[in-house]
């Protein structure tokens, strides 16, 4: 059975956040735009301190705390910047904008803490006392909720960036792949790889931090203000998330064609590769004849696209200010089959490695440098995705050693699939 | 005992050979397939090699394919004689390349992320059931 792409990050992402919860012993929650102008939480905050805890089970209290939560992570999401936040029961959270390609994906509230120059300010204490004003509690609890509050933890702004740090990298990390217009411009094998690396030193010093626990005298405090049930908490929420992340590797989505524009993938891939175009200054000048309409399954053709697209863009050498390079698409419309060309001026192919190319893992012999990064992995996806549509590819290039000329790939596509294959829409 | 290990993630990972820096073994680290070709003789020498699947192959001109470790691995055997035992630490799992490292004589494979005492746990195997009597080849 297949795995669900984006359920298997969000298993991943909310095993990360308790991750983080747990080692940092904070609140931690996750805000998202609904569509609608509407907030919606994504990840409840966990880990409450006991002082909001008490107010939670107080029965006037009833939704205060989250709407008061969703106000604040709407105005981050607004400005997109950075804040840290004062309840209204007059606790401090700091509130990240997670950024991915310029946007505020989602907003990460934690904290539930004083923080070193805010500690006991004056409009936190004034908040805690209208709180208590407000709600009426009784006798008993108004105690124990005084008491708390003044037993709130405290973080040095030192400890708030060296968390900011790591809990923003981490969501974005995961906004990076949910995102689809950048899963569809990653092969998901990568993906996994890079999952896995970043695993591996969290998951090491997890394990060595609670071995290094279990080693100290009880009944001292140990380092960090740790115990040995969070780092045993913190290892497996590690674990957990490693089985989810091994998992991934097992999804494979399944072929659905259906009639859509060829023209619109091509200006997908395009626009996905622009900022790297634009830093080597060569220009993506797309030409596609009408109608561009063929029977495709969407993901998998607009992977093999960016593929391409990537190829001829990264391949292709820089232009200057006064020169500027271009790499072409061109489209053609034949009886059955539409035609891509794409072209571009820079790394040939060697005469021989005109078939090679499309082997797992070859990389080019004029491939140098700069050149050379990637797992070589690209063209022999792309190939076998053009084939799965009833499709060709066929490559040109003149090159020498030590020359560059312009390079061809020609895709053929079936305007329509067989019957059978093609869904209805 | 010494323990060469080849990775290129090596900054980001070595939290996880603490365990086995405190069990007294001296680790060297190698970071890219060519800098191991010119280190045939230590790589001779050590007790183990940890090896990576996905390396930079730095300027070496010759093409190691999709997974440089394996590549580099038989060359180490059959070019080098290097009869180290060799552990495959890696993120790469695919059944096709089990095979492949059989033949070349691995004595174990630990897939990553590990925790550090899988890790040590494997090393251990391979160590102890080297310098046990009668079991060296």
């Amino acid at each position: 059975m297949p795995i669900n792409w984006s359920s298997g990050l969000r298993q991943a992402q909310r095993a990360a956040l308790e991750f983080c919860a747990t080692s940092t012993q904070r609140a931690i929650g996750l805000f998202e735009p609904a569509g609608n102008g509407e907030i919606r939480v994504v990840l409840p905050l966990a880990q409450f301190e006991p002082y909001c805890r008490k107010m939670c089970t107080l029965p006037q209290s009833n939704g205060l705390c989250r709407a008061d939560h969703i106000k604040r992570a709407k105005r981050v999401m607004e400005s997109g910047a950075a804040a840290l936040t004062l309840c209204h029961a007059g606790v401090y959270n700091q509130a990240l904008p997670i950024m991915v390609g310029g946007k505020v994906r989602a907003v990460l509230m934690y904290g539930q803490m004083w923080v070193e120059g805010h500690e006991r300010s004056a409009e936190a204490r004034k908040r805690h006392e209208e709180m208590i004003k407000d709600l009426k509690p009784g006798e008993d609890d108004e105690l124990e909720l005084r008491v708390y509050y003044d037993d709130i933890k405290r973080f040095s702004t030192e400890d708030l960036s060296v968390l900011d740090q790591q809990l923003s990298s981490l969501q974005r990390l995961f906004y990076s792949m949910i995102s689809e217009e950048q899963a569809q411009g990653r092969q998901v094998e990568g993906v996994i790889h890079d999952l896995q690396t970043r695993l591996q030193p969290a998951l090491a010093q997890a394990e060595n931090m609670y071995y290094a626990l279990c080693r100290l005298d009880r009944k001292e405090s140990p380092p960090g203000g740790g115990t040995i049930a969070t780092a045993d908490d913190l290892l497996k929420s590690l674990l957990a998330m490693r089985t989810v992340v091994r998992n991934l590797g097992e999804f494979m989505p399944e072929y659905k064609f259906r009639r859509e524009s060829l023209e619109e993938v091509v200006r997908d891939a395009v626009s996905l590769y622009e900022a790297e175009a634009e830093r080597k200054m060569v220009d993506a000048v797309v030409q596609m004849k009408a109608p561009s309409e063929i029977d495709m399954s969407r993901p998998h053709l607009q992977e093999a696209i960016n593929n391409f697209t990537h190829n001829a863009i990264k391949y292709s050498f820089s232009g200057s200010r006064t020169r500027r390079r271009y790499v072409a698409v061109e489209g053609e419309v034949g009886e059955s089959h539409y035609t891509l060309t794409f072209s571009n001026y820079g790394v040939g192919i060697l005469p021989d490695e005109l078939e090679r190319i499309f082997e797992p893992g070859y990389k080019g012999r004029l491939t140098q440098g700069e050149y050379r990064s990637g797992s070589g992995m690209g063209m022999a996806i792309a190939k076998e995705i053009i084939e799965k549509h009833g499709g060709t590819v066929e490559v040109q290039s003149r090159a020498t050693e030590g020359t560059a000329y312009v390079n061809i790939f020609k895709v053929h596509l079936p305007r329509r699939q067989p019957q059978g294959a093609r869904r209805a829409g | 005992m010494s323990i060469v290990w080849i990775d290129d993630d090596i900054e980001i990972i070595d939290p996880v050979v603490q365990p086995i820096v405190e069990a007294g073994h001296e680790i060297t680290r190698i970071r890219r397939a060519d800098q191991a070709l010119d280190s045939v003789e230590a790589l001779q020498s050590a007790d183990l090699i940890l090896l990576d699947m996905i390396l930079p192959v730095g300027d070496h001109e010759e093409d190691f394919g999709r997974y440089p470790g394996v590549t580099l691995l038989r060359k180490l055997r059959e070019e080098h004689g290097v009869k180290t035992p060799v552990i495959v630490f890696s993120v790469v799992e695919e059944e096709k390349l089990e095979e492949e490292l059989k033949s070349l004589d691995v004595a174990d494979y630990v897939l990553k992320p590990a925790l550090p005492s899988e890790l040590k746990a494997a090393v251990d195997k391979v160590i102890g059931f080297r310098a046990s009597p009668g079991t060296e080849t």
